[in-house]
């Protein structure tokens, strides 16, 4: 471990077991089977949210009988306010797309700071709905639209409109009213930088404005249905009943275009997974799980087996994960029944006992479990999630050539048993389409796409830097190898800041032919809190955020924590 | 209409790219533009006329503003060490590109001397700057003094102004030369081709 994690670690003063080393976590293959837990964002606003005493009002509804107008919804904290605006429109069921190549949705939106007046309203209104081809302002803090699942948005509006319930199972097998195909923040389209607002406590995590910004387009989803069952039904039409209503999520379709962003940003992908892995060695640690700790672990594990009973895929990869899932739950839950306060060390045998015993997907399960009962020792790493990536960290020039051949042989060992001269190790490029602006995946030996290739592949440009160094007088400087060889600046940088994160880089080779995108995509949906990862390919998914959460009428009276993962059936673990 | 300093980064670093210069030049490039323009310099009109009048990015003279940079921070070139000492760094391209990477030598308080970059301190109105400082070459020189160059105190900006709209047009041209062009299996290997959406 470095320094820096060392002197993290004890500054905290909780016992630690050792940490899960980078070799073992940063594989493609486990971070493509990460699962949400206590420190994904969403839960970490939510639980902001309700202690801070947030109110929550929609100050302006003026959406008219055919579901089409402009809504506000305002959240007011201890310092700051913030308002989603959202537009609804009437869309041609043949422009629904959810790919980043679509220029019409169902509704848009944004997250303004602060209060919202209708001059404000009026010139968003000229350009939200445009997304990328319009323009907001440093007023605005987040542009996001989404589409609606039509097939559930009709059948809950015509349930609701005759005076029933919409039917449970049919809300579960879809999961949300609609589905978001992007949420743009930090800067992007002329919206805020991240800079100017990362020193409120509110936004102290990662992507805190995106995530309260789907929270709401959540409660406006609901609101926009009940509205039109209304407008059809002004005397019958039902509401959705609160137990119901809390089974919907906000969709969402993520490409490749959040692929690169976990190789983009070492540091705060460091930040990430250190705060995951140090709350896996704190409880780890713990000598004796008390009556409490055990019985929330029991009931949890059985609820989120359950979640595993319910999670559909028509993906063939997936789907059969999923199924050995369900087993490695048997395990988990027997192995939860047979825990008692007088084990010694019980997680950490839990732990090493599941290694041996389960899937991928079933370890990082059962890693996010463990954590459930500990919040007092978990929540407050939360507030380590997050860094200022420097858009040019700076190169120390003055160590030799040989040195930093050492460096490479040391922190790229994992290149050392791969062939970049042979066609599959080198099978894919990633570049940027002309079309849309967005990372792409090709082939390098089919299309002539090398010439734009983006500098994602950090193991093939380690190896080749380590090739010329080898032809340079080792007793020279860093700096003198870089002026004759400027293509490998980038990869000395990354070399250099990548040295003193531990959990920096990813141990794989990311052009490789057998490469699955989706892998790097799940990774962060599940920091994100996302549930339900329904694989469309090996480039692209969906998932579920917020199913289950209170919404914010309700979050005063009920712990968000505690929804995240669904109720038994018989009723027994809901609050 | 203004541009946050996120998009005035990706825009640089493209740009830098697609005019030719390697990715990790490129990153330096757009740090140093974004250092400017947060403190009310014009380093996207110094950016512009420089990418838009270097053919090759050359070490000798006229020197490009970003390689002499990077060899001063990396201590390929030797910056003064002692109090009133400085050293002649010759001809270098669009010098005000230079400012930010001299602003960061050890100890803070080396000074870019050249032709219209005098008194940077106390002049932040781009209106005002001469043109070599932005375009062509000047004769350039390094100080070490006793103080920075720029007040470390001064407020910083948090947009790049609409005033700058022509050399964000213009650089969005060279940043274009780093998008490969669509074909037809390009299109269908993008993530969701193919499908519908109506569900």
């Amino acid at each position: 471990m470095t320094e820096q994690m060392d002197s993290t670690q004890q500054a905290a003063g909780h016992a630690e077991a050792a940490l899960r080393p980078p070799q073992i976590v940063m594989r493609l293959a486990r971070l493509g089977a990460f699962h949400q837990s206590r420190l994904s964002f969403m839960r970490v606003l939510l639980r902001r949210l309700k202690d801070e005493g947030w109110r929550f009002d929609r100050p302006v509804f003026d959406i008219d009988s055919r579901g089409v107008g402009v809504a506000t919804y305002r959240a007011r904290g201890p310092q700051n306010t913030y308002t989603l605006v959202a537009f609804a429109h009437e869309l041609d069921d043949n422009l629904r797309s959810d790919r980043v190549i679509a220029e019409a949705w169902d509704t848009t939106f944004t997250l303004c700071d602060g209060e919202v007046d209708t001059a404000q309203i009026d010139r968003l209104a000229a350009n939200v709905p445009k997304q990328e081809a319009g323009r907001v302002s440093d007023s605005e803090m987040v542009l996001s639209r989404a589409n609606k699942s039509v097939r559930l948005f009709s059948h809950v509006v015509d349930s609701l409109a005759r005076g029933d319930q919409p039917d449970a199972d049919m809300i579960d097998e879809v999961g949300y009213l609609v589905r978001t195909t992007a949420v743009y923040g930090s800067g992007k389209f002329g919206a805020a930088d991240r800079t100017s607002w990362a020193g409120r406590p509110e936004f102290s995590g990662s992507f805190q404005p995106e995530m309260l910004a789907v929270w709401l387009i959540r409660t406006f989803s609901v609101d926009l249905a009940e509205h039109m069952a209304k407008a059809a039904s002004p005397d019958s039409a039902a509401r959705l009943s609160p137990d119901i209503r809390r089974r919907l999520g906000v969709g969402n379709s993520t490409g490749l275009g959040m692929a690169p962003f976990l190789i983009n940003h070492p540091r705060l992908i460091n930040s990430w997974i250190a705060a995951r892995e140090t709350a896996l060695a704190r409880v780890r640690a713990i000598d004796h799980a008390d009556e409490r700790a055990i019985l929330t672990f029991r009931q949890l594990a059985r609820r989120a087996a359950r979640n595993a009973e319910e999670w559909q895929v028509a993906d063939e990869r997936q789907a059969s994960r999923i199924k050995r899932l369900r087993l490695d739950f048997e395990w988990i839950v027997a192995r939860a029944d047979a825990l008692d306060a007088s084990d010694a060390r019980p997680w950490d045998a839990l732990y090493v006992d599941a290694e041996d015993s389960l899937s991928l997907e079933g370890q990082e399960a059962l890693v996010s479990l463990m954590m459930e009962p500990y919040g007092e020792i978990v929540d407050e790493l939360a507030d380590c999630m997050h860094a200022d990536e420097e858009l040019a960290h700076r190169i120390d020039g003055r160590v030799t050539v040989a040195e930093t051949a050492a460096s490479i042989d040391s922190q790229y060992d994992w290149t050392g048993s791969i062939d970049f001269d042979s066609a599959s190790e080198q099978a894919r490029v990633w570049y940027v389409s002309e079309e849309k602006l967005e990372p792409r995946l090709g082939e390098r030996y089919e299309e002539p796409l090398e010439p734009y290739e983006q500098p994602l592949s950090p193991g093939r440009d380690a190896a080749r830097m380590r090739h010329d160094l080898a032809g340079f007088d080792g007793e020279a400087s860093l700096g003198a190898f870089l002026l004759q060889h400027p293509e490998h600046r980038h990869m000395a940088r990354r070399l250099q800041l990548v040295g003193s994160l531990v959990y920096g880089e990813i141990r794989d080779n990311t052009i490789a032919a057998g490469m699955v995108p989706i892998d790097l995509l799940r990774c962060k949906l599940s920091f994100f809190g996302a549930t339900r990862f329904d694989p469309r390919s090996d480039r692209w998914l969906r998932i579920t955020m917020y199913k289950g959460a209170p919404f914010p009428d309700e979050l005063h009276s009920l712990d968000p924590d505690d929804l995240f993962y669904p109720p038994l059936a018989d009723g027994a673990a809901t609050q | 209409m203004s541009w946050s300093l996120g998009e005035t980064a990706a825009l640089a670093l493209k740009a830098t790219r697609g005019a030719g210069m390697s990715w990790g030049l490129a990153e330096e490039t757009a740090a140093s533009v974004v250092w400017l323009h947060s403190r009310g310099l014009p380093g996207m009109s110094a950016l512009c006329g420089y990418l838009g009048s270097a053919n090759t990015f050359r070490t000798d003279e006229p020197a490009c503003p970003i390689i002499t940079g990077c060899a001063l921070i990396d201590g390929s070139t030797e910056a003064p060490d002692r109090l009133s000492v400085s050293r002649d760094l010759g001809l270098v391209q669009a010098p005000l590109l230079l400012l930010p990477f001299v602003a960061r030598l050890d100890p803070g308080t080396i000074w870019l001397h050249a032709p219209g970059l005098g008194g940077v301190a106390d002049q932040t109105d781009g209106d005002r700057w001469q043109s070599h400082c932005l375009r062509g070459a000047a004769s350039c020189r390094i100080e070490y003094r006793d103080r920075p160059q720029i007040d470390p105190g001064r407020e910083r900006l948090t947009r790049l102004g609409e005033q700058f709209a022509c050399c964000v047009d213009r650089l969005g041209t060279f940043a274009h030369r780093t998008y490969a062009p669509a074909t037809g299996q390009s299109r269908m290997s993008g993530a969701g081709a193919g499908l519908t959406d109506n569900d």
